[in-house]
């Protein structure tokens, strides 16, 4: 779904110049990986169901995005040009398979309900998209920053997913119930659309709405949407 | 009638723009299109040419609903009622909010969605079930994709299909006995609690192999348990010919849907003609292919591709029918279908266009 | 642009240095996973089985009690057809069975534990410890309320004939009939299938009394 070499939206010169508030800024807002790039969207379709699961879904992706980001970013002047890509993609899949391995060693039922999804951030296109667009040609920290703040962007949109698929779907926040079902012999109907596939598109595109309603994104008094 | 006329031209600058009740602009207009002539003349799809205009083609399908909700009320009783106006409010009430946002008039097309969206419901079903449904379909059925005439799914399919997957053991379970005798329910206000029952509809028990096919006979008068609009087959052939009569339903997507069904039910069920009749009258199928399929918005446009169109709807629905654990396909069928309208328009455009230029 | 031998020694060099960073991870995990994985079968079987053990126990803990308390008959297995029997010797119901079974389910496969008595006859306990039908419908037959419902039952209906019924709650039940799940009759009926295939198979192992170990004139 979203493996397609990303063209790097709204990824100009512009956000690209290395300093340290405006990277942050544009990692977590102004490009935010999955609300502007519309990147990274199988996942987060895919682990939603709950906030626990998005929460460790996105702290395994902020974590692969820095680290590779460092190392792609320390390589950059010695990766020869045309195995860059190669090059890339054997550091991400190095992070990722570490992080599963963690999981799967101390987290044991944590990575049973994430699936296979952990190991697919290897194909995610925020991490390539990051190693490609920024840490290649900018030096580590503000490369490590980048990929931290465009963990966060993913965070922030995943977690407001998971918030509202768990919430409407099972009555309940992390596993505690706020609203007791009818199953349970309470007042609540689960909404079990919104545990399925289909409520992960309904909620991510009303949450992507609301994100250019409020940056004015699809403003027709500004022709600019990224 | 004089007075009625009088009032509104009254209260109208108190509605135009920079009278203190200017916000509610389209809900005015509404009323007065409603009770006298539109001022403005409909702009949008669906493309009928005049003297056909949107309010008119609405009209003849509100008067060809009106068999099957009859029959819906002999039925399954008042509770109809309440339910075909909780859809109309509910529905409504979010057709004002973006009339409001928009600055446009309200569009008529919501009267049709919010007739139709009840009568494919089981008859049994919570109200506040149905305001979900309704809203939840005219909001993210049509309303986003820029309201009427730009809608890629019939709205009132999309509710449902919602209500659905988000409800499926009480839309599963919320069935009411239907009423038979002179007077059928038509005494009665079925309660929920009390009168539904949870059992299988005439297409479940055929999909699960229960040798307890309902007589054709019930199946064509619509003593069976099913939505509240799709039990009748009377009822809806008889709306459905007025229809095809008035020419507001296409009878080139009708024919190749119903064709298109039957072929597929013989390949898959072999040539027990009466099982193929059979399928003819259960479920959604004529409910379906005479009101749902034949929406001007989101069918092709042209005349080759609501063939291919609805052709692909009756396969479909025989496929999903006989050939997967959801027994009814109509609904399916229909939105698969929607997706595909305009592709098809778009291919049988491009064969037009060549054709145009080979002939220069 | 770099000459050729640069780039291979590089690619080289990199994949010499993850590859030993995964190695090493791998090597420092690998036991805890595969105790893990092994913990997560025994906790099912030692629920179908009914042994107590401590929830929190840790996975080796977890799979020492299994080793203790259940064992593992592979002859049995193969005469029914299952991957896995299971036994072990219960204080008040004596012996107890575990036999594995799978099945199609709505959209994927179901896989899952049926544990009989001594007699081969009265359910036990049934568990589903893989399945993915629809959730809030189907997906209740993991739950207690549907699997509860499975206890005491036999395997056999009053005449003696193989074969469990799963039929709509509420009506009035044979010893062999089971509530199913409202709203969720295609899973039920999936459920009953590919139970009755498993137990087809147990009744026709012990009419032909192939097993040494079986009482009689069961």
């Amino acid at each position: 779904m979203a493996n397609s070499p990303a063209p790097i939206g709204g990824c100009g010169s512009g956000i690209c110049c290395g300093k340290g508030k405006e990277t942050f800024k544009a990692g977590v807002w102004v490009t935010n990986p999955i609300a502007i790039q519309i990147l990274g969207i199988c996942s987060a379709l895919a682990v939603t169901t709950t906030l626990m699961n998005s929460l460790v879904m996105s702290i395994a992706l902020t974590f692969v995005c820095v680290g590779s980001n460092l190392f792609v970013s320390l390589l950059r002047d010695v990766t020869p040009r045309r195995v860059r890509m190669i090059a890339e993609v054997a550091i991400i899949a190095t992070f990722v398979i570490i992080f599963d391995l963690l999981l799967k060693a101390f987290y044991f039922e944590m990575s049973e309900q994430l699936g296979p999804y952990v190991g697919l951030i290897i194909t995610n296109c925020i991490v390539m998209g990051r190693a490609e667009a920024f840490a290649l040609q900018n030096p580590p920290v503000v490369s490590m920053l980048d990929g931290f703040a465009n963990g966060i962007g993913y965070t922030i949109v995943l977690c407001s997913v998971g918030f509202f698929r768990e919430l409407l779907g099972a009555g309940q926040l992390f596993g505690y119930t706020i609203m007791e079902t009818v199953a349970n012999k309470g007042w609540y109907p689960q909404n079990v659309v919104m545990i399925l596939a289909p409520g992960a598109f309904i909620t991510l595109g009303f949450l992507i709405a609301l994100y250019n309603y409020m940056s004015g994104a699809n403003d027709p008094d500004k022709e600019t949407s990224p | 009638m004089k007075f009625l006329a009088n009032l509104l031209d009254k209260a109208r600058p108190t509605f135009q723009k920079g009278g203190s009740l200017s916000a509610l602009k389209p809900l005015f207009d509404a009323i007065d299109a409603f009770m006298f002539n539109p001022l403005t003349q409909s702009k949008l799809a669906p493309h009928a040419r005049d003297p056909l205009d949107v309010k008119r083609y609405m009209s003849m399908v509100i008067i060809a609903l009106i068999p099957c909700t009859m029959a819906s009320f002999y039925f399954f009783g008042w509770r109809m009622l309440p339910m075909i106006m909780v859809s109309y409010m509910a529905g409504g009430a979010v057709e004002v909010a973006f009339a409001v946002i928009r600055k446009e008039e309200i569009n008529e097309g919501f009267l049709v969605t919010g007739l139709l969206f009840p009568l494919i419901l089981p008859p049994g079903l919570p109200l506040w079930m149905v305001a979900v449904g309704v809203m939840f379909g005219v909001l993210v059925g049509k309303e986003i994709f820029g309201g009427t005439g730009r809608n890629l799914f019939n709205p009132a399919l999309v509710g449902r299909c919602f209500l659905l997957l988000s409800y499926g053991g009480e839309m599963g379970g919320a069935w009411i006995e239907p009423g038979g005798g002179w007077f059928g329910r038509l005494g009665q206000y079925a309660e929920t609690s009390v009168d539904a029952v949870s059992q299988a509809t005439p297409l479940y028990d055929a999909a699960a192999e229960i040798p307890k096919f309902a007589p054709l006979s019930d199946l064509f008068y619509g003593n069976v348990l099913g939505c509240a609009g799709e039990t009748s087959a009377l009822a809806l052939i008889l709306g459905g010919v007025l229809l095809l009569i008035f020419g507001v339903a296409s009878w080139r997507t009708v024919i190749p849907l119903l064709v298109g069904f039957g072929v597929m039910t013989v390949v898959l069920v072999g040539g027990d003609m009466q099982l193929v009749v059979w399928h003819y009258l259960a479920g959604g199928l004529l409910l379906g292919a005479f009101f749902m399929a034949t929406d001007p918005v989101s069918s092709p446009m042209t005349n080759g591709g609501k063939f291919v169109y609805g052709a692909l709807i009756g396969i479909a629905t025989a496929l999903i029918r006989l050939k997967t654990p959801l027994f009814e396909g109509m609904m399916f069928a229909i939105l698969t279908g929607n997706m595909f309208a305009p592709i098809i328009d778009e291919v049988f455009i491009a064969m037009h266009v060549r054709g145009l230029r080979n002939e220069k | 642009m770099k000459s050729n031998l640069y780039t291979i020694v590089y690619a080289a060099l990199l994949a010499l240095v993850c590859a030993t960073a995964l190695t090493a991870v791998n090597a420092l995990t690998k036991e805890a996973y595969d105790d893990n994985l092994a913990a997560k079968k025994d906790r099912n079987i030692m629920t179908v089985l009914g042994i107590s053990f401590d929830a929190n126990a840790s996975a080796k803990e977890i799979v020492k009690i299994r080793e203790q308390k259940v064992k593992e008959d592979t002859d049995r297995a193969a005469l029914y057809g299952a991957r896995h029997v299971y036994f072990s010797d219960h204080p008040e119901h004596g012996r107890l069975w575990a036999i594995t079974f799978e099945g199609d389910g709505m959209w994927k496969p179901i896989e899952g534990l049926l544990c009989l008595k001594a007699d081969l006859k009265t359910i036990y306990r049934v568990t589903f410890y893989k399945q993915e039908e629809t959730p809030g419908l189907g997906a209740k037959i993991a739950k207690a309320p549907f699997q509860n419902g499975f206890r005491g039952k036999s395997i056999y209906d009053s005449s003696g004939k193989p074969g469990i019924l799963i039929k709509r709650a509420g009506t009035n039940h044979q010893s062999n009939e089971i509530d199913a799940i409202t709203g969720a009759s295609i899973t039920s009926g999936k459920v009953k299938d590919m139970l009755n295939k498993l137990i087809n198979k147990i009744a026709k192992a012990k009419t032909a009394g192939k097993l040494p170990g079986v009482p009689d004139g069961q």
